[in-house]
């Protein structure tokens, strides 16, 4: 079969603001039609009647998702199942297998609708950079323009409900994924985390708990979806992100902001290159490797795209759990850790890492 | 304890809802009387005092610091379930999931609670 033909996601194509410190960041909206059972409890008639619903509100609202690319999970291969996770189309319950489900794509790339995941509609925006506000703008225009030709499950004294308790009342979730490398290597990092809860927030190992086995990637988030209006969560999100960011490129500052701190991170990453051009390495190395990698190109060490870099995170991250998955996952984790390998090798040939 | 009823937040209370040794509850005068002019006929049903609880929750529009806290609703039937969709609340309990939009409804004393406990800040 052809490869699936997906439109390069906007976090992968385009530099955002904050970028030396701020991946993407996200707004996603979970909406249930009324009336109707939530998918999981849903018969398959009932699944597809909403599938159609939401398919034509989405085609009648206008905007991007009227004229987006419409994909149904059944036509899928494993591989495309993949390339929509990687490039975050997807998330990992809307491929677990299930009648009618579907994903809308715009050609912009920074937008996408579930149908028929954990709840009737996951709508989410996707921003390189940190763009709360953008990201929740993109996201609630494509909400409003769908409820046009839906009626929504509400209740006046929750809001929105929806499958999961954590996400009855606005039914938002914004997260902004960081890199936090400065920090742990300071050991700030614990102190600047507790001091961003103070917003309400959470915030957690994008691949496990502690800054060791991510990679310094963190995720930050409202801890809730209820009790807060929709504009609020946005700044929340977006206060706690700037805090961190201010906070990361002070560390940086103190680590790097002289020659003698260059001239360590040029040592560290050349030792680093050296375990690259060898075999195999381990997921939670080459997690850690690209989180050197990406540190030394957002300080001017070595010369690489921080757009390019994003992709890199997820590659690797997918990679760490290889050893827990199925042998078909086991493989494709081993081809994305060669595949991230030969990135990193290209990236590094032609640098010179010493004066 | 709450200085002021946990509805309107503002008058002093006259009275204390308390369920066991749990920290009580303060209702001023007004809203216990509103409360009571709206169920006077629901002394005798069988979730009654879970009612309370869930109508008062519902008055205060969530404001979550000044409610109870860690409430456990012991006297829902396990055996309850949702007639739109038949989720029990044996199901709810153990899945963690809705089934449908009534199942707000119908769970309402476990759901209001637990999405207060949701949203209690962790500092």
């Amino acid at each position: 079969m052809p490869p699936l033909n997906t439109p390069v996601p906007a976090w992968l194509r385009y530099p955002g603001p904050d970028q030396d410190v701020v991946l993407s960041t996200r707004c996603r909206i979970a909406r249930n039609i009324a009336g109707m059972p939530f998918p999981w409890r849903a018969s398959e008639l009932q699944r597809k009647s909403a599938a159609e619903a939401i398919l034509d509100g989405a085609h009648r609202g206008g905007g991007p998702l009227s004229r987006a690319k419409s994909l149904h999970a059944d036509n899928l291969t494993e591989e495309d199942f993949e390339t929509l996770e990687s490039r975050r189309y997807t998330t990992r319950d809307w491929s677990v297998p299930g009648s009618y489900k579907f994903v809308l794509i715009p050609l912009s790339g920074d937008l996408s609708l579930l149908i028929n995941e954990e709840d009737h509609i996951r709508l989410q925006a996707i921003l390189p950079g940190l763009q709360a506000e953008a990201a929740a703008e993109l996201a609630r225009d494509a909400e409003v323009r769908v409820s046009r030709s839906i009626d929504y499950a509400i209740d006046e004294r929750i809001g929105y409900l929806t499958s999961s308790l954590s996400n009855a009342g606005t039914g938002a979730r914004m997260s902004v994924l960081l890199h936090l490398a400065g920090l742990g290597r300071i050991q700030m990092l614990e102190a600047t985390l507790q001091a961003s809860l103070q917003t309400g927030c959470t915030v957690r190992g994008l691949f496990g708990e502690g800054s060791e086995g991510t990679g310094a990637f963190f995720q930050v988030s409202n801890k809730c979806a209820f009790g807060l209006e929709f504009r609020q969560i946005v700044d929340r999100v977006g206060a706690s992100a700037r805090y961190l960011v201010q906070a990361e490129r002070s560390a940086r500052e103190k680590l790097f902001g002289d020659e003698k701190g260059l001239k360590r991170l040029r040592e560290e990453l050349n030792r680093a290159a050296g375990l690259l051009f060898t075999n195999d390495v381990a997921p939670d190395d080459l997690l850690r490797q690209v989180s050197l990698f990406r540190l030394a190109a957002a300080e001017g060490v070595i010369e690489g795209d921080l757009t390019d870099a994003s992709e890199w995170v997820y590659l690797a991250g997918s990679c760490v759990d290889v050893d827990r998955g199925s042998a078909a996952e086991r493989f494709q984790s081993i081809r994305r850790s060669a595949a991230l390998r030969r990135h990193l090798r290209a990236l590094l040939e032609g640098q010179e890492l010493y004066e | 304890m709450n200085k002021n009823c946990c509805v309107c937040g503002v008058r002093a209370p006259i009275l204390r809802i308390q369920r066991n040794a749990e920290p009580p509850i303060p209702v001023c005068e007004k809203c216990a009387e509103t409360w009571l002019s709206h169920h006077t006929q629901s002394r005798n049903h069988p979730h009654f005092h879970t009612s309370i609880l869930s109508f008062f929750l519902s008055l205060a529009h969530l404001r979550p610091r000044s409610a109870i806290i860690n409430y456990q609703p012991s006297t829902i039937n396990y055996q309850l379930s949702c007639p739109s969709c038949r989720l029990t609340y044996a199901e709810f309990s153990e899945i963690g999931l809705t089934g449908c939009d009534n199942c707000y409804n119908v769970f309402e004393a476990a759901i209001l609670p637990a999405l207060i406990q949701l949203c209690e800040p962790t500092t």
